[in-house]
């Protein structure tokens, strides 16, 4: 298993507000404009590089450890992945599946 | 800036205490101000419209029965003694208004007269998407095209004396849905901003 961002979907980064605004297509026809915080900005610059949900697993782990503890990380890492799900920012995808 | 440059600078962030805030998504909702200025950016980018509601307003539009993706509704007066001329301005040119607002992806939905209240009117204008409103903004904005002599020279029969005879606001198919009425999220009241969404939970 791993996670890709969905498509048609546009970074604009504003480092200086340690955020990252998004345009994204939405559901209505008319697009989503979303700021995301720093901590879900790094989950989808992760998921941005392909790696397998094992691998990302470990890269977030050595990015927010510490000043997380190794269980706040898990936990953190599930709660982001299913904001941006649930926001239609990242597609779950399976390994067998072409890449994009 | 590359996202490699990012991700290491996010990473150095997450260390420095931002992996302490819980990732954290939340809706921009535009901001329409007053006098006619749209405080709206970059929109057509993310695909304009698209999937299943997005393609039937698309059709409802080109079938006539819906007046637009965005409907921008003006309401406002115009002095009883400036009733006359306003109404042949607009016979001689609501054609032009027409064709120069569709060089900018805008329905010109015409211009009505209140029933039973006299010097009061509603022009409708109908977008096609986001860019349309930032294009039509940006034509109008400018003293020397077409379309902002014609709007200008249409506003000099407005009488804008008093605030609570001009407004506007904008409408939305229902059938939207999401970006009229997020689910969740209580309709705002008149004139006030809707809540803000945070995404999480």
């Amino acid at each position: 298993m791993r996670y890709i961002l969905a498509p048609n979907l546009r970074l604009r980064p504003v480092p200086e507000l340690d955020s990252c605004v998004v345009l994204a297509p939405g559901e209505g026809g008319g697009p989503r404009l979303l700021r995301l915080n720093a901590h879900a900005w790094l989950l989808l610059e992760l998921c941005r590089a392909g790696m397998m949900a094992t691998a990302l697993r470990e890269a977030y782990r050595e990015a927010v450890v510490p000043p997380l503890d190794a269980a706040a990380a898990a936990e953190s890492l599930d709660q982001g992945l299913a904001l941006l799900l649930r926001q239609g920012l990242l597609l779950e995808k399976n390994p067998e599946e072409a890449m994009p | 800036m590359k996202a490699e440059n990012d991700l290491e600078r996010l990473k150095a962030r997450m260390r420095a205490g931002a992996a302490l805030a819980a990732p954290e998504v939340r809706e921009i909702r535009p901001e329409i101000r007053s006098a006619g200025l749209w405080h709206i950016t970059d929109t057509a980018a993310a695909g304009g419209p698209a999937g299943p509601a997005g393609q039937d307003i698309a059709k409802g539009i080109e079938e006539g029965f819906l007046l637009g993706m965005m409907v921008r509704e003006v309401r406002f007066r115009v002095a009883p003694e400036k009733a006359d001329a306003f109404h042949a301005w607009l016979r001689r040119h609501e054609p032009d208004l027409r064709t120069l607002a569709a060089r900018e992806g805008v329905l010109y939905r015409g211009t009505y007269g209140a029933f039973g209240r006299l010097g009061s009117y509603v022009t409708l204008w109908g977008y096609s998407s986001f860019e349309a409103i930032q294009k039509f903004s940006i034509a109008v904005a400018r003293l020397d095209t077409p379309l902002g002599e014609r709007l200008r020279e249409m506003q000099d029969y407005v009488d804008l004396r008093d605030p609570a005879h001009y407004e506007e606001q904008l409408l939305l198919p229902a059938a939207a849905g999401r970006s009229l009425s997020p689910a969740g999220d209580p309709a705002p009241a008149p004139g006030k901003r809707a809540p803000r969404r945070t995404g999480r939970g």
